[in-house]
């Protein structure tokens, strides 16, 4: 029985030891924005203990990648608001924090 | 060439992504309720240290579709096991026949009707892979040609014979499912019926129901015999009583 539970964490760490696929999602450069956004979908994936649930698909479609995120609808606590707002994630009002998630080309 | 999913439990990391991407698909109510309900047709749950799917086998001969009296559900030629709602009376046969307690019924509407998983058939019809398989981050859930799967569910188990149980449930379990699975833990203690009979479960009332016409023939012809003798026996009684100057 102990074996059994043994083999099962095991192949457990197995399963999370195998490559996961997990796109990225790039969000181009809007016409007012400093850069374009890279989504991390790991890292954003293990802060919630990998439960997809939690942003899928309320929040973002599962299916259909997301293209355009907007700072109005962030701020009224939707898309990447969600959890963006300060309390949960860092807020993305920072006019100081743009290069967090804007790729602003190191500065040009 | 039918088509299926393998959902191999060792790979499952429990992260439900099967269950959002189905709820989108299905542009079915959230929240993901912990058991399969007529709004949630794909759940994860933890057993024995593995995470196991919850989803419709989709029998290769379904008893849902055998049982079904308006034709509402319906195996199609590439593998799902589809409902048509605007077919279904609510008589609710299917969700007592199903013997993997698949169908749901939507208790809480005025009009309710059956919900269960499609196979993602308009997906499948299109070409493309079920919505769970489609999102799922480690392969734990594929979709291929049935055959296919067998194979792979066979050569993983060759491959690794001590990572799992030397069985491929849905091989012959109810005479076999479209939906297979591999486990490292034995199947019924994933909560699975592993006491289903090997041959498909609509067997059982085809033996009796493809004896109905003979049996109407039959008896028909036994009470038409047995008409004819009681009215033979009367007209001889009547007979009798006209030549014997009739009862006193």
């Amino acid at each position: 029985m102990n074996a059994l539970y043994a083999a099962s964490a095991l192949l457990a760490l197995v399963a999370l030891g195998a490559p996961m696929r997990l796109p990225n999602v790039v969000y181009d450069k809007a016409t007012d924005a400093p850069g374009p956004v890279r989504f991390d979908h790991r890292t954003h994936a293990e802060r919630v203990a990998n439960k997809c649930v939690s942003c899928h698909p309320q929040t973002f479609s599962i299916l259909r990648p997301t293209r355009r995120a907007s700072h109005a609808e962030m701020e009224a606590s939707r898309s990447c608001g969600v959890c963006h707002d300060g309390k949960v994630a860092f807020g993305v009002q920072d006019a100081e924090r743009c290069e967090t998630c804007h790729d602003t080309g190191g500065g040009r | 060439m039918s088509v299926g999913l393998l959902f191999d439990a060792t790979r499952c990391i429990g992260c439900e992504a099967c269950s959002a991407a189905c709820k989108e698909q299905n542009g079915l109510p959230l929240p993901i309720e912990p058991e399969t309900t007529a709004y949630t047709f794909t759940t994860v749950s933890q057993r024995e240290g593995l995470n196991v799917r919850s989803l419709c086998m989709h029998c290769l001969e379904p008893t849902c579709v055998s049982v079904c009296p308006v034709g509402a559900l319906s195996k199609t030629a590439q593998g799902p096991v589809v409902y048509d709602a605007k077919k279904c009376i609510g008589c609710r046969y299917c969700i007592m026949a199903c013997p993997f307690g698949v169908p749901k019924y939507q208790w809480d509407r005025a009009v309710p009707v059956v919900g269960k998983c499609t196979l993602c058939s308009d997906r499948v019809a299109a070409g493309l892979a079920t919505a769970c398989a489609t999102v799922c981050p480690t392969g734990a859930t594929m979709f291929g040609e049935r055959d296919a799967l067998v194979a792979e569910a066979r050569a993983r188990i060759d491959a690794s014979p001590g990572q799992y149980v030397d069985h491929v449930y849905g091989v012959e379990e109810a005479g076999g499912t479209s939906v297979l699975m591999l486990s490292s833990v034995p199947f019924e203690r994933l909560g699975l019926a592993t006491d289903l009979p090997r041959q498909p479960l609509p067997m059982l009332t085809w033996q009796v129901l493809s004896k109905v016409p003979d049996f109407v023939a039959l008896a028909g012809a036994f009470l038409y015999g047995v008409f004819w003798i009681t009215r033979r026996r009367e007209a001889v009684e009547e007979a009798r009583r006209t030549e014997g100057g009739g009862p006193r």
